[in-house]
């Protein structure tokens, strides 16, 4: 099957098994080595994507799925001036996530993020304990979790201010 | 590494007159809304034996729609469980919100449909409870003398004794119509996540009218994700017309007595049955609380 997509800012056209997962995708046909994990569905968490800007598990999602649609894996992500805030904040509160989790738990902070920077109200708690149990990882608690958040969104709105 | 395998066919259809054509031609196909399901099987991908016909539902527009009226709500099956949430979310009955929020987060309801909550085959939704007591009706399309027909359906003439929920071969959930009928009493518990811990999660739903001090039109469903849901009429009996407050020598009465009805339909394993217990004994206590608050208002 021929899919085309875009995968970190580039226009792929990729002729793969229109069942493959695009965990699959992304660490046998593109190489991208932000992936550490393989669960297969186990639902470990680890293999956190954007696809067309939301939090998705990319174990979960078929290649005919991805017609035409934009991915970004931490890779790419990295070098966004998005990231850049998300790195302040865990730099400013002084909690990271572990090597482990690291790209997933910053995707999904990213989208969390987004999600609020554009309204003004901020994530409760119970949503946020909700978001973080996606990742199987207890290497952040939640206080600090909601300190990053809450941090990424206070530069992230600054920036946007200072943009406008 | 496995591209020499075959891989299936995916149908596209872009409305429900190509759907009904593709459906036609291949009625053994899968049906596919977002596939979270499917796709964590553990053979999911190699797999030498995969249903080599898939048909896509997302692109089908007539799955994507909302519509209410001053009785009820209609939502396509393709909606996901956060659009239902935001677009419902003064209508819907409150019962239903606390339902839908204690499903995953806010990343994992993007990626369920409404159809495809229902008609999962690996474990029962809390969703399938609430919706029952809520007089919920399906729409299904499914083939008839290889014809598509229509028909709107009540939850309950879907489900068997056990609270599985059995759906025709070659049928496809298209609209699910919610009633807004108003109850002033709902009450939504869960424990446990349905999804990961399948043969352990229980959840409550109640709703009644609370008349002066008692309890009125009471509806109760108790879901248990590896097993299905039970509600029953007797259960009703039990509730409706209660005194309230309970006291606590008649709630154990009463529990003992729903826990006797579950008993006689699934065997429970011991965390389960605990489980039950206590949230049948939290409901009764939050009802006390409840009358208590008002009438010292």
């Amino acid at each position: 099957m021929k899919i085309e997509c875009i995968i970190d800012g580039k226009i792929l056209s990729l002729a793969i098994n229109s069942n493959k997962p695009l965990l699959d995708i992304l660490t046998e046909n593109i190489d991208n080595e932000s992936i550490l994990v393989k669960c297969r569905g186990n639902h470990c968490g680890n293999c956190v994507v954007l696809l067309d800007g939301e939090a998705v598990l990319s174990c979960l999602v078929p290649a005919f799925e991805l017609r035409s649609k934009t991915i970004l894996t931490f890779e790419g992500f990295s070098k966004t001036k998005n990231y850049r805030d998300i790195e302040r904040a865990y730099n400013s509160t002084g909690h990271k996530p572990c090597q482990y989790c690291y790209n997933s738990k910053t995707l999904l902070i990213e989208s969390i993020v987004n999600r609020y920077s554009i309204t003004n109200t901020l994530p409760d708690i119970s949503e946020l304990i909700s978001e973080m149990n996606i990742i199987k990882c207890n290497c952040l608690d939640i206080h600090s979790f909601k300190e990053i958040i809450y941090t990424t969104i206070s530069y992230r709105k600054r920036r946007n201010v200072r943009k406008s | 590494m496995f591209e020499s395998l075959s891989s299936p066919n995916i149908h596209t259809p872009q409305n429900l007159a190509e759907y009904a054509n593709t459906i036609t031609h291949y009625p053994q196909s899968s049906l596919w809304a977002f596939g979270s399901s499917i796709m964590d099987s553990e053979n999911f991908y190699p797999n030498l034996n995969a249903n080599v016909e898939i048909i896509y539902l997302g692109l089908i527009d007539e799955l994507y729609k909302f519509q209410r009226n001053d009785r009820a709500v209609e939502f396509g099956s393709m909606v996901n469980l956060n659009e239902m949430l935001t677009s419902g979310k003064s209508i819907l009955p409150q019962v239903l919100i606390d339902t839908l929020k204690s499903i995953g987060s806010f990343s994992i309801r993007n990626r369920i449909s409404l159809g495809g909550a229902i008609a999962n085959k690996k474990f029962t939704s809390a969703l399938i409870g609430t919706f029952y007591i809520l007089d919920t009706q399906i729409e299904l399309r499914y083939l008839k003398k290889k014809r598509l027909h229509n028909h709107f359906f009540p939850i309950s003439k879907l489900v068997e004794k056990n609270g599985e929920l059995i759906l025709p071969d070659t049928s496809l959930i298209s609209r699910i119509r919610i009633s807004i009928n108003s109850y002033n009493y709902q009450y939504f518990v869960t424990v446990d996540d349905p999804c990961l811990a399948t043969s352990n999660a229980v959840s409550l739903a109640f709703i009644c009218n609370l008349e002066q001090i008692s309890t009125t039109n009471a509806r109760l469903a108790i879901t248990y994700p590896n097993k299905g849901f039970f509600s029953s009429r007797d259960t009703d009996m039990l509730i409706n017309n209660l005194q309230l407050p309970i006291e606590p020598s008649a709630q154990t009465e009463i529990i003992n007595k729903i826990l006797n009805q579950i008993g006689a339909e699934f065997v429970l394993n011991p965390i389960q049955l605990d489980r039950t217990t206590k949230l049948l004994s939290s409901l009764m206590n939050n009802l006390n609380y409840t009358i208590f608050t008002t009438t010292h208002e």
